[in-house]
């Protein structure tokens, strides 16, 4: 988690232009394309239906499918690593690119790769990592953090990376986004030819097969888990489903929630390495299965949130983040799923502000693919960060007197009386232009209307007398 | 004129009609008592407890709850609300909060069974469309959050709206995106709020309107705000103010 | 951690959890209903073609294989990677492109790290690649490659070319379908792919680019039952 304040990061972005126009533009483009792509399926909310149900069913066996997942995985000749946090993750492939002589790495995009900060142990043990895919290749070079779980660079205009290829790879300056992407191209292919080792992540676990599924675009995540000698793939443990039918249902909705396609461009389901007279493919596959603190919302009222596919749908719609981009939320997962999975990965005191960047509009459930009541849950975790004290000492005292007025009539009557007196005080023409702090927030954007002469409460009385 | 015997209900008002915008309460008994009922008026009332409940502090809603269910349940017939969040809040969150009470729990299913918003109820469940208001103005509507997506209202206020005599209610864009009030996030995310508040603003001027109506006031408090901010003349009224039906001339 | 601890950890939580939806068995649905390829190649080519593909109908395997020879002709390309003559629906492939003067090239992937960089780096000049296609989904306009014996992945990978020869009795209307009709596909093979139009981004400002790694085309050669 960053250094700076969440405030200091909210205004940060406010004030970039930059970040506001391209992010508002990306995410009103993958609206625009989910929209696209549920008009034309009309089987949207049956499969969206079957697909929360799968995921509820799985979640509540999770125990039982990672086992049946694992099992399948060393019966096809992969060794699985079981991993119970970051460190344990990270240290595994370490050991094993050490013991493997392992001195360039290809990564394909895998969000478990970034939340456990993978990249960097492996570059500090002297082994070069290379992001391939096309967005993270850009924040690799420009040494930044993704703001979006699907569209890294989201929050980047081709000036800016124009700039960065400029700079870091040497080339001649162009803004031509098809140029841009043959640098790319020529650059990367390179790497995947000779590459010793491919980390991928996985969309999804296949239980009854021991595969993984891996939903790309751009034929680096094939690559990367083609040409080199390893595949490691990291797998945050809520990933497991249990049969090839239940992965049909899951990628009829995953695509057109995420960007408006009706399939990703290459959808790879890989089990195991290669198999005796495959003319190519990895000799070793080896899995890390990942909790991290998942186990920890299996405990909870927030479950729910391990039914997420991970879309980004969430993300694309809410008001928040069109505002903000992802890089102010200060965590890898940003946005609404971002803003429940992050305190429970990472603890109320780094994360807990994030469930209050939220007006609890309610957009994110009506477009998530699998229906994750978020709002229930961001509720759920600005009651816990309550409770473990974490509510500011005004709203504290605030919230003390308004509870103590609306449970006492009288009191509240009065109280209503004097705010009214105090406010019109304060007002030229019934608005007050300046709140005092803490309240300052409001008129900074907004004039407050003064309360009224008379309450309804009060008006009522003398309707009645009438 | 009905033929029917007057429905007798009770009005929740809400703390923002209460102390801010009263006229919009009584503009909500007036229509009501032109279309058959008879308006009771719980007068030991308070708030609903929401903005407490939002913010986490859930013990201090349920204090706050409790006496509103104290009071609205030794009352009879359907219970009106001119705002959406609040009565969302009361038919899905009064019950969840005292899921470990059964005494309360109770009182939340019944009371919460009465709950109506106020344009819900008239086009729902009294079957009206037309309030015989009259407002020679172009209106626009903003789709209040909680009331669109947890209340499934939309239709009823955009019905009622279009049979107003002399009203042109022209389109606006973004009509379901949310305004950034959020309760306390309009102050504690007050640079978020703001900046969304700038975009739905940007919309209202833009469509042509004279005044934008919502469900709820406190959508309508931060959009007015606004709007008195930047200097604009676009009026921000709740929607009951508009669907009086005293054939009030708008421009009077 | 080891897997009982892990799994441990994993089942101790579940009975205090919130699982909302979530039933003891694994939900299921009543299968696709039957259907007639033959009806389902304009579909397909239509779907193909919106994702920047094509699709050629070839009535006899003659006509298939001249569409091949003039797709290499347009691509300038003389050298080719292929599955295997016997996993192609064109009978004696490779004798009959070399008499058009298109040369063959293998590609087996050897174990260790040197001679593996050295069979990668010579192949990656090679302009197109032809395979066969186990499916096709004419909703999504896509292609099912298995990967196995004399079917190489990096066919339909490495060459910024891929022409697929796909039978249209082999068509279905959907995954669900497919998968319906082949639920062992995923794990008789260590690479299952599906294959929906050229390799794309739209990371650079939502601008659409083909041809990011994987193939830039993407010709589709159906075959007449």
């Amino acid at each position: 988690m960053p250094d700076t304040t969440f405030k200091q990061r909210i205004r940060d972005a406010l004030h970039n232009p930059k970040v506001t126009h391209a992010v508002a533009l990306g995410a009103h483009n993958l609206e625009a394309g989910r929209a696209r792509a549920v008009a034309a399926f009309p089987q949207m909310d049956e499969f969206r239906d079957r697909a929360r149900l799968i995921r509820a069913h799985t979640i509540s066996n999770l125990d039982r499918y990672l086992a049946q997942f694992a099992d399948n995985v060393e019966a096809n000749g992969g060794t699985v690593f079981w991993a119970k946090d970051a460190a344990e993750a990270v240290n595994y492939v370490r050991q094993l690119a050490k013991a493997q002589g392992v001195q360039q790495v290809v990564k394909s995009k895998s969000m478990a790769t970034e939340e456990i900060e993978l990249n960097h142990a492996l570059e500090a043990d002297g082994i070069n990592v290379t992001e391939s895919d096309l967005g993270e290749f850009i924040i690799q070079l420009a040494e930044e953090k993704p703001s979006h779980i699907i569209a890294p660079v989201m929050h980047k205009t081709r000036y800016e990376v124009a700039e960065t290829f400029h700079e870091k790879l040497g080339v001649p300056y162009t803004d031509d986004p098809i140029a841009l992407n043959d640098i790319a191209r020529a650059h990367l292919r390179k790497i995947f030819l000779s590459a010793d080792m491919g980390i991928s992540g996985a969309n999804f676990a296949v239980a009854e097969s021991g595969s993984i599924c891996l939903v790309t675009n751009e034929g680096n995540g094939r690559f990367t888990t083609t040409a080199p000698r390893i595949h490691v793939a990291i797998v945050g443990m809520e990933k497991v489903i249990p049969t090839f039918e239940d992965l049909g249902v899951l990628l009829n909705v995953l695509a057109r929630s995420a960007t408006g396609q009706k399939m990703s461009v290459y959808t790879s389901i890989i089990t195991g390495a290669r198999r005796p007279a495959d003319p190519d493919g990895p000799e070793e596959f080896h899995v890390v299965l990942l909790d991290n603190g998942r186990s920890r919302a299996l405990a909870s009222e927030n479950a729910e949130i391990l039914y997420c596919i991970r879309c980004g749908a969430c993300l694309n719609h809410c008001p928040v983040f069109q505002a903000i981009g992802g890089h102010a939320y200060g965590s890898v997962y940003p946005g609404p799923i971002g803003s429940v999975i992050s305190p429970i990965l990472w603890g109320l005191d780094t994360a807990g502000e994030m469930p209050h960047a939220s007006t609890l509009c309610g957009k994110c459930q009506e477009v998530c693919p699998v229906r994750i009541d978020l709002p229930r849950m961001l509720l759920n975790l600005r009651a816990a960060g309550h409770e473990a004290g974490k509510s500011p000492a005004w709203l504290n005292w605030g919230v003390r007197g308004y509870r103590m007025a609306a449970a006492h009539p009288t009191l509240y009557r009065w109280g209503m009386k004097i705010a009214s007196l105090g406010t019109r005080l304060l007002a030229k023409n019934g608005w007050v232009k300046k709140l005092p702090p803490p309240l300052n927030g409001w008129t900074d954007y907004r004039e407050f209307p003064a309360f009224a002469q008379k309450s309804f409460h009060e008006q009522w009385k003398e309707r009645k007398r009438q | 004129m009905t033929t029917q015997s007057p429905v007798t209900v009770q009005l929740f008002a809400t703390c923002l009609v209460d102390a801010l915008n009263p006229d919009a309460g009584m503009a909500v008994v007036d229509v009501l008592e032109a279309n058959g009922c008879r308006v009771e008026f719980p007068y030991e009332q308070t708030c609903c407890g929401q903005p407490a409940f939002n913010g986490g502090f859930w013990d201090d809603a349920r204090a706050m709850a409790r006496h509103n269910l104290d009071v609205l349940d030794a009352t009879e017939g359907p219970i009106i609300v001119p705002a959406a969040s609040c009565a969302d809040m009361m038919i899905h969150h009064y019950p969840e909060l005292f899921a470990g009470e059964p005494e309360y729990a109770a009182k939340a299913e019944r009371v919460s069974a009465r709950l109506y918003e106020f344009t819900q109820f008239l086009v729902d469940e009294l079957g009206i469309t037309d309030t015989h208001a009259q407002h020679s103005e172009k209106i626009t509507y903003h789709a209040s959050c909680h009331g669109l997506r947890n209340l499934h209202i939309y239709a009823q206020p955009k019905t009622l709206l279009e049979n107003i005599d002399g009203a042109e209610i022209v389109p606006l864009e973004g009509e379901t995106e949310c305004c950034g009030f959020g309760g306390l996030f309009a102050v504690k995310m007050s640079d978020i709020s703001g900046a969304m508040l700038e975009k739905k603003l940007d919309n209202i001027e833009a469509s042509g309107a004279e005044t934008v109506v919502a469900t709820d006031f406190s959508c309508l408090m931060h959009i007015g705000g606004g709007l008195k901010k930047r200097g604009s003349t676009v009026q921000a009224k709740h929607i009951a103010e508009v669907l009086r039906p005293t054939g009030e001339d708008a421009d009077a | 951690m080891n897997r009982d601890d892990f799994l441990k950890n994993v089942k101790s939580g579940l009975s205090a959890a919130y699982f909302p939806d979530a039933r003891a068995e694994r939900p299921t649905a009543p299968p696709p209903a039957a259907f007639n390829p033959a009806t389902l190649a304009e579909q397909f080519s239509a779907e193909v073609a919106a994702l920047k593909g094509d699709v050629f109908r070839a009535d006899t395997p003659a006509a298939a294989l001249a569409k091949i020879a003039a797709l290499m002709a347009d691509h300038g390309a003389t050298e080719y990677l292929a599955w295997a003559d016997e996993h192609l629906p064109v009978p004696n492939l490779r004798a009959q492109l070399a008499g058009h003067g298109f040369t063959a090239r293998a590609l087996t992937i050897p174990a260790d790290p040197p001679a593996r960089r050295k069979t990668l780096t010579a192949a990656s000049d090679i302009r197109v690649g032809i395979t066969g296609a186990l499916a096709g989904l004419a909703d999504t306009g896509t292609l099912v490659l298995p990967g196995g014996a004399g079917k190489g992945r990096l066919v339909s990978l490495l060459p910024p070319v891929h022409i697929a020869l796909l039978h249209i009795t082999d068509l279905y209307p959907s995954l669900m379908h497919f998968i319906a009709a082949h639920p062992d596909a995923a794990r008789s093979t260590a690479n299952l792919n599906f294959i929906s139009g050229p390799s794309r981004t739209a990371d650079i400002e939502q601008t659409l680019t083909l041809g990011v790694h994987g193939p830039k085309f993407v010709h589709v050669i159906l075959l007449a039952a």
